[in-house]
């Protein structure tokens, strides 16, 4: 056996989605789809991509599995850690694909080379969380797709949305793949008004301290701070930035809603109030309806994502479960694929994901097609403002507008 | 099979019998009944249940269809730019139906589009106002079916076929002959109406043909219906959308001289034209060009069309004069009026050639016509082999083969 592959089962923790009275027969064959994330350096983001995968094959089976021509099929989860490391996220689909995996659910990191491996296989990866740009390229990675918002979604919506405002905008990235994905986002966007540019600084992720570089964006004589990197970076951006007496409007991408971020500030909750960060949009135009449902489900079998902060009022707030969705289509596409394709896998698999559409968890719908393998679209980045520990869509962006405000305290 | 498939849909339009009524009402074909009865390659490709559309406001259509013709007419290449307006604050999500081989956005487009087995998908967020352009090459041989209008082209040299890089001199005749291929069959429906009512219906469609209006019944004096006595009447009837085509066949400068047109206005190096087809004009045109070649070359063309309006004549009373005034056969007028409209209703089907998500949004498609430069490619000669190695190894082969043969029949010449 592999070194690789002993190594996956070792660490691979097996998590069949149980189905119960209503499951699968007992001769149903399973399908295993792996949950390469990372659970161990940023557990957040691990555990909700986990969450949101088992509760969609918890109901694909639960429904009594996929039922094809050929035979019903049953779907079982194996969650395998990326450490935030490129190379182990790559001997993590090494294991997966010769271990049969039917698919890969993945948070992003190292896919620049693990996706030509389960090419190779004819294994579908499905990005669920990071945007990067070219991570998804349906002519060159065929067997990747993705359910996230897009770093170049993002970032065309903050030039659409702060441009006009009259904004210069610094730009502080830090130096994981994250910050350095959006960084390129960044320049693709506003290459079309390079006035609006005041500065683009690079931080290390690991400082302790980033004073320096939040000095040198002041100096710039930016109107706007738009940092792009890990929940950590944010925080200590946002610590340096406001420390110093400079209150420059923050935006960020979608790590800014990570509880990460208003964790560290907790001691000073004014200093997150103001802070706008994008992300996918929650509710669909057809209303709350569809996520609220989804969140109930998601809250009955996990219990509410608690952030650890208080309201002003005393409250505990909770997280919102908006990322977690993406896993939840992501599977829910896969099982459609899967039936289509009438339970074969590989390539019969990756040409029915070009094929099928489902009702995502907001009432979007969820799917992908032959000339792009992106599953949320542009159009869906909103801007969201943090106000007393919650945050709230911002009305002056005619998408956000529209959007209600998801309740983030107890009931 | 379309011809099939329209005549069922037509079955829905057909105004229901009514056998214990003395008076039934004829309705007037609009555009939404030309729209109801068009084959759409969605439900070819997605069966009857069609696909989702969300709209946030109304959709503004313009498209360009770009035919790449054969040197001798047929269609080679299909490619149609889109540019559809989303207006509106709200999400949008539709498919047009294509069949596309591909598709790519346009420099102008706000969004990127999707492909799915033919359909192009759009889907996004409009924030008051969404371009959505796209550049998107279709299947040439089922378009050759959907256009309205085919070219069959004729240009020889002293008899023989001009051909790509063979300059040809002598004699040149050349003939484009254009044919409005656009007729689907339609009920027409009529019945014994009231002549003064037939003879107002009759003479306000005329008014608004001649003032080059599309006509619309339940607008400017045309009713929506007609009432008749007794069941109305069914007539079975090829209806086409008239169509304006405009263009000019260039030859290379110097190389034709002499030039003579019939059906076209000839000029120093080309032949102009321009027709109309269907609407009560021929639905075939004929250009003959002759003239002298020298050294000639494939020659260019460079058509344009458009859906145009029945010419008013047709509804013209014999006398002339208005229709009030004359002698009026009621069923047989209201049969002409109706089919006059129907002509008129299917318009929009070449207006939108690959459709409006938003039925009743406006729309506008500019069709070119050119010479093709793979139907170029296509139309040469096969190209003379040099002989080499591979010719030698053939001419070998065959004569192995013509050996055997003479062998097999002494062998049966011997067993006979």
């Amino acid at each position: 056996m592999p070194r690789s592959l002993t190594a996956f089962v070792t660490c691979a923790l097996a998590l069949a989605a149980c189905g119960g009275p209503g499951g699968p027969p007992e001769d149903a064959a399973t399908l295993t789809i792996v949950v390469n994330a990372p659970f161990s350096r940023n557990a957040f983001v691990g555990e909700m991509i986990l969450r949101g995968a088992r509760l969609a094959a918890g109901e694909v089976n639960e429904a009594g599995g996929i039922v094809t021509p050929t035979g019903t099929f049953r779907l079982r989860l194996e969650r395998v850690d990326n450490e935030l490391s490129p190379a182990a996220a790559l001997e993590n689909v090494r294991a997966a694909v010769e271990g049969g995996a039917a698919a890969i659910l993945d948070e992003g990191t190292g896919v620049e080379a693990s996706w030509q491996v389960a090419a190779e296989a004819d294994v579908p990866i499905g990005i669920v969380y990071q945007g990067g740009i070219g991570l998804v390229d349906h002519e060159t990675r065929p067997n990747v797709f993705r359910i996230a918002p897009t770093d170049r979604g993002v970032a065309f919506r903050y030039a659409e949305y702060l441009v006009p405002q009259g904004h210069r905008v610094a730009l502080l990235h830090d130096d994981t793949g994250y910050g350095q994905q959006g960084a390129e986002a960044f320049r693709g966007a506003f290459s079309f008004t390079p006035e609006a540019v005041a500065a683009e600084i690079a931080a290390p992720a690991a400082a302790d301290d980033v004073a320096p570089q939040v000095l040198e964006a002041r100096r710039s004589e930016a109107t706007a701070l738009l940092v792009w990197g890990q929940a950590s970076t944010i925080a200590k951006v946002v610590r340096a930035a406001r420390s110093s007496g400079w209150d420059v409007p923050i935006y960020t991408p979608p790590s800014g809603e990570d509880p990460l971020v208003r964790q560290e500030l907790a001691d000073r909750p004014e200093w997150v109030d103001g802070m706008t960060f994008a992300a996918g949009r929650m509710t669909a135009e057809r209303g709350p309806d569809p996520f609220l449902e989804f969140k109930a489900k998601y809250e009955e079998a996990y219990g509410p994502d608690m952030v650890g902060v208080q309201t002003p009022d005393g409250e505990p707030v909770i997280q919102p479960p908006d990322y977690p969705m993406y896993p939840y289509d992501m599977v829910h596409v896969l099982a459609a694929a899967i039936g289509a394709a009438g339970g074969r896998t590989g390539p019969p698999l990756l040409d029915a994901l070009e094929q099928v559409d489902v009702q995502g968890a907001n009432g979007d719908e969820r799917g992908f097609n032959e000339k792009n393998h992106e599953g949320v679209v542009d159009d869906d980045v909103y801007f969201a403002v943090f106000e007393g520990m919650t945050y709230r869509p911002v009305t002056d962006d005619p998408l956000s507008s529209t959007l209600p405000t998801i309740r983030q305290t107890p009931a | 099979m379309r011809r099939a498939a329209l005549l069922a849909g037509l079955c829905a339009f057909l105004p229901a019998p009514a056998a214990a009524q003395q008076v039934s009402e004829v309705h007037l074909p609009t555009e939404a009944d030309a729209i109801a009865v068009a084959v759409g390659a969605e439900s070819i490709f997605f069966g009857p249940q069609g696909v989702e559309t969300v709209l946030p406001g109304p959709v503004t259509d313009e498209e360009e269809v770009r035919v790449g013709l054969g040197l001798r007419g047929r269609v080679r290449t299909v490619v149609v730019d889109q540019r559809l307006v989303v207006r509106g604050l709200g999400d949008f999500q539709f498919k047009v139906a294509g069949p596309a081989q591909d598709v790519e956005a346009l420099p102008a487009s706000e969004s990127e589009p999707g492909l799915r087995r033919g359909s192009v998908l759009w889907q996004g967020f409009s924030g008051g106002e969404k371009v959505l352009a796209a550049r998107m090459p279709l299947f040439a041989e089922q378009e050759a079916e959907r256009l309205p209008v085919a070219f069959d082209i004729a240009i020889t040299v002293d008899g023989r076929p001009l051909a790509p890089g063979e300059p040809a001199s002598g004699g040149l005749e050349a003939r484009l002959h254009l044919h409005n291929v656009s007729a689907v069959p339609v009920s027409v429906a009529t019945g014994d109406a009231d002549p003064g009512d037939v003879a107002a219906l009759a003479d306000a469609l005329r008014a608004e043909l001649d003032a080059a209006r599309r006509p619309v019944p339940g607008e400017r004096g045309l009713p929506e219906t007609v009432p008749v006595s007794g069941d109305p009447e069914h007539r079975v009837v090829d209806v086409e959308a008239p169509f304006r085509v405009a263009g000019r066949l260039s030859f290379p400068a110097g190389s034709v001289t002499g030039l003579r047109a019939e059906g076209g206005e000839a000029g120093a190096d080309g032949v102009s034209f321009e027709v109309t087809l269907g609407g009560g004009r021929p639905l075939e045109a004929e250009v003959a060009i002759l003239g002298t070649a020298e050294g000639l070359t494939v020659p260019i063309l460079e058509a344009s069309g458009e859906p145009a309006l029945p010419d008013p004549s047709v509804l013209t009373p014999p006398g002339g004069g208005d229709w009030r005034d004359a002698e009026v056969e009621a069923a047989e007028l209201l049969a002409l009026a109706s089919e006059t409209l129907w002509r008129v209703a299917r318009l929009r089907q070449f207006d939108a050639y690959l459709g409006n998500p938003d039925p009743a949004g406006p729309a506008t498609t500019a069709y070119r016509f050119a010479f093709a430069e793979e139907g170029r490619a296509a139309a040469a000669p096969a190209p003379v082999a040099p002989v080499g190695p591979a010719s030698v190894g053939g001419l070998l082969l065959l004569a192995a083969l013509v050996l055997a043969l003479l062998l097999g029949g002494v062998v049966a010449w011997s067993r006979a």
